[in-house]
């Protein structure tokens, strides 16, 4: 079967029915294969003690079984979008358009469960009793109140928020304010990730591997990961963010970028202390390249800077909720010697997780455009292995901890479409399309045989 | 350039947000005047004003009430906020079982819904230890209306049970004694029955003796479950502040004087009674005061009889057959002076509700006999009594009140008839309380 695929690379351009059945067999195979020895080895009971998913290694995962009302809906929808593929890929469009069409993609693919579980449920679950942010933002004074006070009342906050720094429950605190209804909210959740991350990944793709057609710009909205998660929580936007500091910093012919660079960096930082993962790729980047890291440093010490301002401005000290949120995460230890089980099978889980939800034939792509990505752009190709491997270390670190990495880790998404635009650019239109479609109906068929919130 | 445009969208809806931020009232408290003031402490009724600051009830000179935000109460009735001893905090059990159908709430939204029907302290059990630590501080340090959590951690029992550690020898006690202090539990739970029993896995006598000892000394009260009369008997001789359950049988004069001289409280179990109420009565389920916090989704399971779980039965064949001895009793207990504190298990027992349950509870002792004074006080005065506090309107009392547009001491369901609510000392629009009854938890 892996000679087939690999022999399917060779004939360049080809991505036929039957590439992309075997690569979808394939990942079924390889993902059925973790799941049948992980049950070998330990109990449900081990590894989901929450029971949050139905299948291991999906993490948050409760199957359901479509009615024909919904096969219906999601024929429409993938009929929606062959026919804006195809016109929005026939001649150059605005990126407002694309931006249009993303929003509507994420948003259909959503209402496979309906208003009420597609695009109300992610921001507020249950109703006013969930342990999402928009529980904390709904009840929270004020933003200054939220932040002169936050670090006295981290350990208090739900689940979710008290792990992150005041960045996710303001944004919902505002979105609350401005829109009130949690549907809108999740549908604006949407709409920001894409306003910010489709300008940057066509910054990308022309920073890297020159001009960015509309197809591959639409790629990056359609993934099932972005299709599922892309209105569900915070992660969207914070993806967003990662891909904006690392354009800007990337982007050193444009004036000022650096300064772009550490804005965005400091917002990341403001979102999420996951964004550390951004430190070794800029760092990592800029010393391959350039054998000297000063404008990472640069950028790195302009945001701590501008974090560590907060303190006096607004009286929110970073540091302190960091280490005070490590604590919490970490409070039996490091996860590998405090629970080997679950430190292992979740690492494996992720990375398996992260494959699902990028669908088999990106993942087939993405292996075929490796050889063709390093020979066209070393730079691209940097970022492209570099990613990965400051995610890898992330995760080594013990971090996520009940999985979820599909969703957490939607910001390594444009760096693993990096090698699969090279391969994509050696397609045939037509070829380009029935992958197009294909990813597009993974997604919807994810969705309609799953329910992946909390 | 989309980018760009969302960024200025965002910084404009981050500054209106920013211009919205609450900032502190120029008054320095409230004044609430023009109430009549029901003190089950005194058991009195007066008319007089009463000054609130910083969440206590303060001495203010006339001269000084101008500075006040004055709240007329139009000869509205005054009351202490109510308490619940007895709760678990996930939220409300439907006529199934656990499992199949329930309504979930949060923590605080439990807390919320239980201040919505003017519980404004509630103890609960039965819960993770890490979450409720954190529950206790949650509201005060975000500033949001909730009822006051009390935490006296989980029973001490004979063995591993739900809700319960076990407790093998008297050496263990000190350090469990010890946690419970350091989160300042109010008091310790105790379980005295059969040790060998599954559901309701008692301590032994000498266990029970030197758990009650050892918590005294460290200045806790002991709440002791029971099982049968002769077992309240002994929990009461050996210094237990609380006895409780719903033993079978009706109480002698012997342990009722016992309990009066020793000074240890009842605290019922109506659980049984009140699943017995709604399963039996359609008025109960269509009670617009219940609608407004549970799902007509979990009523309606009240309604079916092919809903009912059997795994509750026991309990509601149980109070059938002693609901006329269950309330013989407390006639009795409260006509010899003894302290009954209502509580109602609501979160864990079929037919109890949060918030609800402590006004139909009140609905019982008043078909009970128990009369006005000690029907308030069992929601008032007694449970507060028992964790140390003085609920009145005396300086220096914690500004947690109720007002009511008609007279608690005349009929219980005057309680329902809310129309005012005073948390910390802050004015709290009830309606914000009120539970979103249009979510679920997903159900493939």
């Amino acid at each position: 079967m892996t000679s087939e695929l690999l022999s399917g690379a060779k004939r360049q351009g080809a991505a036929g029915a039957r590439q992309l059945i075997l690569s979808t067999l394939l990942l079924v195979a390889g993902v059925g294969l973790l799941h049948f020895v992980c049950f070998r080895l330990v109990s449900k009971a081990d590894i989901d003690p929450w029971g949050l998913s139905d299948f291991y290694p999906l993490s948050v995962f409760k199957f359901r079984t479509p009615n024909a009302l919904q096969l219906l809906w999601a024929v429409a929808f993938e009929g929606t979008f062959v026919a804006l593929f195809c016109k929005l890929t026939r001649k150059p469009v605005t990126l407002f358009w694309v931006f249009g069409a993303a929003l509507l993609f994420a948003v259909q693919s959503n209402l496979l469960h309906g208003w009420r579980y597609g695009i109300d449920y992610p921001t507020a679950t249950s109703g006013d009793s969930g342990i999402e942010y928009y529980h904390d933002a709904i009840v929270i004074q004020g933003p200054l109140w939220f932040l002169r006070r936050f670090n006295a009342v981290q350990f208090e906050l739900l689940e979710h928020a008290r792990t992150h720094p005041p960045g996710p429950v303001l944004f919902y605190y505002v979105l609350h304010r401005a829109l009130r209804n949690p549907g809108l909210i999740s549908i604006a959740v949407t709409a920001v990730s894409l306003g910010l991350a489709l300008p940057y990944w066509r910054r990308l793709l022309r920073l890297t591997l020159g001009e960015a057609p509309t197809s591959v710009l639409l790629l990056y909205a359609i993934l099932p990961a972005n299709l599922i998660y892309g209105l569900a929580t915070v992660d969207a936007p914070i993806a967003a963010l990662f891909l904006a500091t690392v354009v800007s910093f990337v982007d050193e012919d444009r004036r000022g970028s650096w300064l772009i660079a550490a804005v965005w960096l400091s917002a990341s930082l403001f979102f999420t202390f996951g964004a550390l993962f951004l430190l070794p790729v800029l760092l990592g980047f800029e010393l391959l390249q350039h054998r000297r890291v000063t404008r990472a440093a640069l950028v790195v010490g302009l945001s701590a800077l501008v974090l560590a301002s907060l303190k006096p401005l607004f009286g929110y000290g970073w540091l302190s909720s960091f280490l005070r949120a490590s604590a919490m995460e970490n409070a039996k230890g490091f996860l590998l010697f405090a629970d080997p089980k679950r430190y292992l099978w979740y690492r494996l889980g992720a990375v398996a997780e992260i494959l699902c939800f990028f669908s088999p034939f990106l993942a087939w792509l993405l292996l075929r455009g490796v050889p063709v990505l390093k020979r066209e752009s070393p730079r691209a190709w940097t970022l492209a292995w570099l990613a990965p491997l400051s995610l890898a270390l992330v995760l080594l670190s013990g971090a996520m901890k009940v999985g979820e990495a599909a969703r957490i880790c939607l910001f390594i998404l444009p760096y693993l479409l990096l090698p699969v635009v090279a391969a994509w650019r050696e397609l045939r239109v037509a070829d380009q399309f029935r992958v197009a479609q294909a990813v597009f109906a993974w997604g919807l068929l994810m969705q309609l045989f799953g329910f992946y919130q909390w | 350039m989309v980018a760009r445009r969302l960024c200025l969208l965002a910084l404009l809806l981050a500054c209106s947000a920013c211009a919205a931020d609450s900032g502190s009232g120029a008054k320095r408290g409230l004044l609430l005047h023009g109430f009549r003031l029901v003190d089950p402490s005194d058991r009195s009724v007066r008319d007089a004003d009463v000054c609130i600051e910083h969440g206590m009830v303060h001495e203010c000179a006339p001269a000084a009430r101008a500075q006040y935000e004055r709240v007329e109460g139009n000869g509205r009735f005054l009351l202490p906020a109510l308490w619940d001893l007895s709760v678990a905090l996930w939220g409300n059990c439907s006529a199934r079982k656990y499992d199949d159908l329930y309504q979930e709430m949060n923590i605080s939204g439990a807390l919320r819904v239980q201040l919505y029907y003017g519980v404004a302290h509630v103890g609960t059990f039965a819960m993770n230890d890490e979450w409720v630590s954190r529950e206790v501080k949650r509201a005060r340090a975000l500033q949001f209306p909730a009822a006051e959590l009390l935490f006296p951690d989980k029973a001490l029992a004979s063995k591993e049970a739900f809700g319960c550690v076990p407790l093998q020898q008297a050496t263990e006690l000190p350090a469990l004694l010890r946690e419970r202090k350091s989160h300042e539990a109010p008091y310790v739970l105790l379980f005295y029955g059969d040790p060998q029993s599954k559901d309701f896995p008692g301590l032994n006598r000498a266990l029970l003796a030197e758990s009650l000892a050892q918590a005294a000394r460290q200045g806790l009260k002991g709440y002791v479950f029971v099982d049968t009369w002769q077992r309240a008997r002994e929990a009461a001789l050996l210094g237990a502040a609380v006895v409780s359950g719903a033993p079978e049988g009706l109480l002698d004069d012997e342990l009722i004087q016992l309990l009066r001289d020793k000074a240890v409280a009842f605290a019922p179990d109506l659980s049984g009674l009140e699943l017995d109420r709604l399963l039996s009565d359609e008025s109960a389920r269509a009670d617009p005061f219940l609608a407004a916090s549970v799902p007509e989704l979990i009523l309606a399971t009240f309604r079916d009889p092919r809903a009912f779980w059997p795994g509750w039965r026991p309990e509601l064949e149980h109070a059938r057959a002693l609901r006329a001895a269950t309330l013989g009793n407390l006639r009795r207990l409260s006509e010899a002076g003894v302290h009954i504190i209502q509580s109602s298990g609501a979160g864990w027992t079929s037919g109890t509700f949060q918030g609800y349950s402590t006004h139909s509870g009140q609905t019982l002792l008043e078909q009970a006999g128990v009369e006005p004074w000690a029907r308030l006080a069992a929601v008032t005065a007694w449970p507060a009594e028992l964790v140390g506090r003085n609920v009145s309107f005396m300086p220096g009392a914690s500004a947690d009140f109720i007002g009511l547009d008609a007279n608690p001491l005349l009929h219980a369901s005057s309680l329902r008839r809310l129309s005012l609510l005073i948390r910390d000392g802050q004015l709290v629009d009830r309606t914000t309380l009120q539970p979103d009854l249009s979510r679920d938890k997903f159900r493939p």
